[in-house]
Order: C-alpha cells, then sequence, then structure tokens
C-alpha cells in the first residue's frame, strides 16, 4: 500500500504486480536492482556481492546503507507480524482489496488472521494515517 | 622483527568493521540492541535470550523458546494459530512474545549486514541476572495470537509485542532507526538517500518473498 501511496505522492507511475512476480518495470528509479538486492539478501544467494556492487553503481554508498536496512528490518517485521498474528488494519483491510486479489496476497498463511471478507468504510481521507487505524 | 597489528576491534558495530560508510545513530541502535539481547529480558533470562539468537542464525534448537525461534526465523508465514496457540500454552504469551522479539532482532540485525557485506557480529555471551516480570497492565484481544497492551496506539504492527513493553522496544527502537524514526513515517516524500517508492519497494519485495500478508 505505501509503494502505491508513495509513488503516487511523489508523481512516480508505480506498478505493484513485479512485487510478486517480478518481471516488468515497477517504475521506482533503480528499482531492478534494488529487487535483486533484496532478493539475493532473502535468498542468501551467492551472487549477493555482485548485486551489492551494482547497487552501490546505482545508488550510492548512503542508499545502499538505507537499501540494507530496509531489507534488515523488513525480515524482522514479517517475522513480528506473523509471529504475533495481527490481523490487517483497518484502514489498509479497506483499500487493498483490488490489489491483494490482484497479486493473490489472500493465499498468504497469514490471511487467515485478518477477516478479509469483513466490509470496511474506506479511509477518510487519503493520508498514511489513515491507513493505519 | 614482528610489527604490531592494529589493536583488536571489540565493538561489532565499529564504523571500520563497515565497507561503507554507516549513519552512526543506525551503528548505535544495533549497538544498543545488540548489548540487550543476551542481558536477562522481561520473561527471558539472559542464557535464554542468547539461545534464542543463536538459533535465529541457525543453530539447532534445544529447549522450547529455541524451537519457537526456529520456527518463526525459518518459517514464519507458516505460523498459524493452532502452532501459535499450542506454544502460547507452553511459554506463556510473554515469553512467546519475548522470543519473537529477539529472533526478530536478530534477523534485522544479522541480514543488514549481510546486504551491506559486513561480517555478522559476534553474540555477547549471556548475562546473568533475573527477568524483570514486566507485562502490560490491561490488555486487549485484537484477533492475534497474543493479547496487546490496551493502551498501545498505533499500527498493529507497532503493538504486535505491546504484551512485553521491553521486548516491544527492543525491535522498534531499532525499527525506528532502520526504517523511518517517528512522524516520518508518514512522510511519503521524504528527501533520503532512497526515496520513499524506493524504500517502500524493498519493503514490499521483502514481505512477499517471506509470504506475509500484513
Amino acid at each position: 500500500m505505501l509503494l502505491r501511496a508513495s509513488g503516487a505522492a511523489t508523481g512516480t507511475a508505480t506498478e505493484v504486480a513485479p512485487i510478486v512476480e517480478p518481471s516488468g518495470d515497477t517504475g521506482v528509479s533503480h528499482g531492478r536492482v534494488l529487487i535483486e538486492l533484496t532478493e539475493a539478501v532473502c535468498r542468501r544467494s551467492p551472487d549477493l556481492a555482485q548485486v551489492r556492487a551494482a547497487v552501490l553503481d546505482a545508488v550510492g554508498p548512503a542508499g545502499l546503507v538505507e537499501a540494507a536496512a530496509t531489507v534488515g528490518i523488513f525480515n524482522g517485521l514479517v517475522r513480528v507480524a506473523d509471529g504475533c498474528g495481527i490481523p490487517l488494519d483497518d484502514g489498509t483491510l479497506s483499500i487493498s482489496t483490488a490489489d491483494r486479489v490482484a497479486l493473490g496476497l489472500d493465499r498468504y498463511g497469514g490471511a487467515a488472521n485478518t477477516d478479509v471478507s469483513r466490509t470496511v468504510a474506506p479511509p477518510s481521507d487519503d493520508s498514511v494515517r489513515s491507513l493505519f487505524h | 622483527m614482528r610489527m604490531a597489528g592494529p589493536p583488536a576491534v571489540t565493538d561489532p558495530f565499529a564504523p571500520e568493521r563497515f565497507p561503507v560508510a554507516v549513519r552512526e545513530d543506525l551503528l548505535e541502535a544495533q549497538r544498543t540492541a545488540w548489548d540487550r539481547l543476551a542481558a536477562p529480558g522481561a520473561w527471558l533470562t539472559g542464557a535464554e535470550r542468547h539461545d534464542v539468537a543463536d538459533v535465529a542464525r541457525g543453530a539447532d534448537p534445544h529447549s522450547e523458546v529455541g524451537r519457537v525461534a526456529q520456527w518463526i526465523t525459518v518459517s514464519p508465514q507458516s505460523v498459524d494459530r493452532g502452532w501459535a496457540s499450542d506454544q502460547v500454552a507452553t511459554l506463556g504469551a510473554e515469553r512467546y512474545v519475548e522470543t519473537v522479539a529477539v529472533t526478530a532482532t536478530v534477523v534485522a540485525i544479522d541480514r543488514f549486514a549481510d546486504a551491506i557485506g559486513a561480517e555478522v557480529a559476534p553474540l555477547p555471551d549471556p548475562q546473568p541476572g533475573t527477568p524483570t516480570g514486566e507485562r502490560a497492565a490491561e490488555v486487549v484481544d485484537i484477533g492475534a495470537h497474543v493479547p496487546i497492551d490496551a493502551t498501545a496506539q498505533g499500527a498493529n504492527v507497532g503493538r504486535a509485542m505491546s504484551l512485553v513493553p521491553a521486548a516491544n522496544r527492543l525491535f522498534f527502537a531499532l525499527e525506528q532507526r532502520m526504517y523511518t524514526s517517528g512522524d516520518e513515517f508518514w512522510n511519503l516524500t521524504w528527501d533520503r538517500p532512497l526515496s520513499r517508492p524506493q524504500v517502500e519497494l524493498i519493503a514490499a519485495r521483502t514481505s512477499a518473498l517471506n509470504e506475509c500478508f500484513y
């Protein structure tokens, strides 16, 4: 949700399908190499050094630090979310239906923690805050 | 004549251990979390937390908390209500939550090291002492596997471990430096080395690779 929302806010036409099945362009600057880094870290790939060098070339050392921090902390966050079995926040549930269906996210095991059939009023505005209530 | 080498680096988060310059606030957050890893927590001893951390980086489990740590490390997407209920019944919700927090903290710091091309930090030695027994005074059921602090506000993930405030702080103090800090979370157009869409792209792909619904 925040990828789509931040894309809209920054005037970046983002395509979310490659999040699940990486092919095609996400519309995000240097998106391809950032996805490759994410995959190499999560899969403990032997290509990691090569991918890391490509990220360094693309976004510089400070960008590599940000990328590394993001992939690191989200590997923790997914374990917090699924380990504790939290449901989706209502705001996110209400606006994510189309993307969840299109991307097949409702088949993930953690979907059982949320009643996805529940009708929730859409957020009162399009701010990020409204997604997490 | 043998020349003296450089002094041994004892701080696993010293800047020289990283191949590129890392923000000091980020290093300090990781250093602080690491120092607390093997100290007594609220519900786990230092030795238990050390075991959890060891399992989170691949060691075989030898205890109930170790087995929970292994499952959450290796296959978080397969944690379902039945399995979690069994673990909570065995450990108690507080020890379960603290196990999740220590596991997630180690995974986050280790994957950062991998991504940036640094050696993972050696685990600190277990510290003696007694867990504090701290827990939230009032809890509510939001449909999660564990109860949460009735006074906790914000996104569900941010209060997921609020049953044990120290466990929540352990992980989310780190999150504040590795992702977004304070009101920065609400800013979709921030001016940082990576744009918000670039950061969210990595976040979303990480979640998808872990098959995380949340």
